[in-house]
């Protein structure tokens, strides 16, 4: 069922047996596993079913650290969220990015890969992917053209990723939830506050704002904030009625460790011999499956790195490869990606081609684009300010932060492929200058995934972070978080496909209680 | 000729072990003078023709001459082929495991390189130290 939360009368009392706050990657499949389940669920979406310039401006913040996007722009703000403007990346987690890594501070989750396992294959048919396989000695099997490279496997494997179409859940999902005689989907329904019991130990309701000045409150027995990370932040430390530091913040722990994946192409090879790049190519929405080139689990602990990927990815004909940042939106980036396809796509071909030591000239060059986890860091972090949005509701501050950490990785792993690929006859990698120095400054162009992790992390300690194992906020006993705030370390993959998973596995925890 | 009075008789076997060390001091010797002979014939200047055999037919050579004038400006006191020759022959030297035996040839150092680490990044380009020397070698001419 579908409700257009404008329609209500002021001052309506919704009571519901679990109330889900924001209707995107994470929202939708915990709504869409409930349907059926004999509970009566409502999903507050705060836009409606496109984007909207005055509701979108409810996300505008500021930034106090590393430049980032604007944050109005990172994540969109109606039905189907940021899944309208992903890319359609996805690869799990390794076991490894749930392990406490010595060398990591801060890592480690209070579970484990295998627990997730069935909850990534349940989330792979919502994400139109493929079979849950990522094995590449299996996708190499399915197509005999597919080739690996001669890697030193002790130091450097592949890492497979899929394609999504990408999935736009607003379109896909929007008929199935109004068909839905259990859940009601409320649009133009921003949630300003989470009201508690007496004590602060449980939610007893959400109040719902309109721009107009009017608004609703939403009973639950149990509630899910899965709006965006910064959202949810803002949300928890705005709430301050019963709890003066904010909900779920009794050791400060809300906003902070906030991290974005380094996605980065921060160097670029010349190929010297004929190479299959069948199994590493990517031509934008054509592309279902491909390699990356990871550090090995081993290689990590050795180097002292965190985990990292490396694409090779054509090169546009003219310049340096652009970021993301330099993009300034995931559209914008479509469409670069789109214009450069074709010639990335000769590129790559040519790679395979014959090279004739006469006409060296025409060498494919490819670049390398790194995806790397960010290490967890306190001070990279949500807070809010004294600026409020048009809802009454505080504005967000965004600190992005990175560590000594992150860029010892980042240029161990060029370090460690061009030592490789040169070992293998392969070619020669050449760094970005930024990083040529182990010691010096980030680049003014250092850009993200768009990927909002972290700051609400998952540990067995809510002096540690806000979630437990259950995705429960320490201390509240009927509040959950759905989305990659709950991530404690991001893994070297987009966060998609585990924020489905995470959100598939939190339904089942709620329905069981 | 006056007699040491302190001196010992010698006992027998002092004298085997003297005389059996006669033969072993020659033979050091010997080898010592190969071992020159050898590093002298090990030590003719690297050319540029050596020096770019020893680089990857493939590889583009106005990039070889990038990463030679990289190398040198960071490596000033490499700037004669008399310098460069020195290292690239020190690090064959380095690689073989008897002073006799011939040098290895500089692809095979080059290799080993990679396979450890020992590399530089010339103009950001990851590249084996005695790689980015005989580029050097190439851009002197």
């Amino acid at each position: 069922m579908h409700i257009d939360a404008r329609s209500l009368p002021n001052d309506t009392i919704v009571d519901a047996d679990l109330c889900i706050v924001g209707a995107g990657a994470a929202g939708i499949p915990i709504a869409l596993a409930f349907i059926g389940a004999g509970k009566r669920v409502v999903l507050l979406e705060g836009g409606g079913f496109d984007r909207e310039d005055a509701l979108q401006a409810l996300y505008r913040g500021s930034l106090s650290g590393l430049p980032y996007f604007p944050l109005e722009a990172a994540r969109l703000h109606y039905f189907g969220g940021s899944t309208g403007h992903w890319g359609g990346y996805c690869a799990p987690l390794d076991a490894v990015d749930f392990t406490t890594r010595s060398w990591v501070p801060g890592s480690g989750w209070p579970i484990s890969r295998d627990v997730l396992d069935p909850f990534y294959a349940k989330a792979h048919p919502l994400l139109d992917l493929g079979p849950y396989q990522y094995d590449p000695a299996w996708w190499v099997a399915q197509d005999a053209r597919r080739e690996w490279l001669p890697l030193d496997r002790a130091v450097l494997h592949e890492k497979i990723w899929q394609f999504s179409a990408p999935t736009r859940f607003g379109s896909k999902f929007r008929a199935p939830l109004e068909a839905a005689r259990d859940v009601t989907l409320y649009t133009y329904a921003n949630v300003t506050a989470l009201e508690m019991r007496e004590g602060g130990t449980a939610v007893e309701s959400v109040r719902v704002s309109h721009l107009d000045g009017r608004g609703f409150r939403v009973r639950a027995a149990r509630f899910v904030l899965a709006a965006s990370t910064i959202q949810n932040v803002r949300l928890l430390l705005a709430s301050t009625a019963q709890n003066p530091q904010g909900v779920g913040n009794a050791y400060d722990q809300v906003g902070r460790g906030f991290m974005e994946h380094l996605e980065m192409p921060a160097g670029s090879a010349v190929l010297l011999k004929p190479q299959s790049m069948r199994l590493y190519r990517y031509d934008f929405g054509v592309t279902k499956t491909r390699a990356e080139i990871a550090l090995t689990p081993a290689a990590q602990e050795r180097l002292g790195t965190l985990n990292v990927t490396v694409a090779i990815e054509g090169m546009p004909a003219e310049g340096e490869p652009r970021t993301t940042f330099e993009n300034n939106s995931p559209t914008d980036l479509e469409e670069y990606r789109r214009e450069t396809r074709d010639s990335l796509t000769s590129i790559m071909k040519a790679a395979e081609q014959p090279h004739d030591a006469a006409s060296v000239r025409a060498q494919p060059r490819v670049s390398l684009v790194a995806r790397q986890e960010q290490a967890p860091n306190p001070a990279s972090r949500v807070t809010i300010t004294r600026e409020r949005d048009a809802l009454g509701v505080p504005r967000a501050d965004f600190h992005w932060a990175l560590t000594p950490l992150d860029r010892h990785s980042l240029r161990t792993m060029y370090l460690t492929l061009g030592r490789e690929f040169a070992r293998l006859g392969v070619g020669r990698v050449q760094l970005r200058d930024w990083l040529r120095a182990e010691q010096a400054d980030w680049p003014p162009f250092i850009s993200g995934g768009w990927h909002d992790l972290g700051a609400l992390r998952m540990s067995a300690s809510p002096r540690t972070g806000v979630v437990d194992a259950n995705c429960q906020v320490h201390g509240v006993a009927n509040l959950f978080i759905a989305g990659g705030g709950v991530f404690a370390t991001a893994g070297a993959a987009n966060p998609t496909l585990t924020i489905v998973a995470l959100a598939l596995r939190l339904a089942e925890h709620l329905k069981g209680r | 000729m006056a007699l040491d009075p302190s001196a010992r008789p010698i006992s027998r076997r002092a004298a085997v072990s003297a005389l059996s060390a006669v033969p072993a001091a020659v033979a050091l010797s010997t080898l010592s003078i190969a071992a020159s002979a050898c590093q002298g014939a090990d030590s003719p200047l690297v050319t540029v023709s050596e020096a770019g055999a020893a680089l990857p037919p493939a590889l583009d050579p106005a990039l070889v001459r990038s990463i030679g004038q990289a190398w040198l400006a960071a490596h000033p006191a490499e700037a004669t082929p008399e310098a460069l020759t020195s290292a690239l022959r020190g690090a064959q030297r380095a690689r073989r495991q008897w002073p006799w035996q011939p040098l290895p040839p500089l692809t095979e150092v080059i290799h080993e390189e990679y396979t450890v680490g020992a590399t530089s990044l010339p103009d950001g380009w990851v590249i084996a130290d005695s790689e980015a020397r005989c580029c050097a070698r190439v851009a002197l001419g």
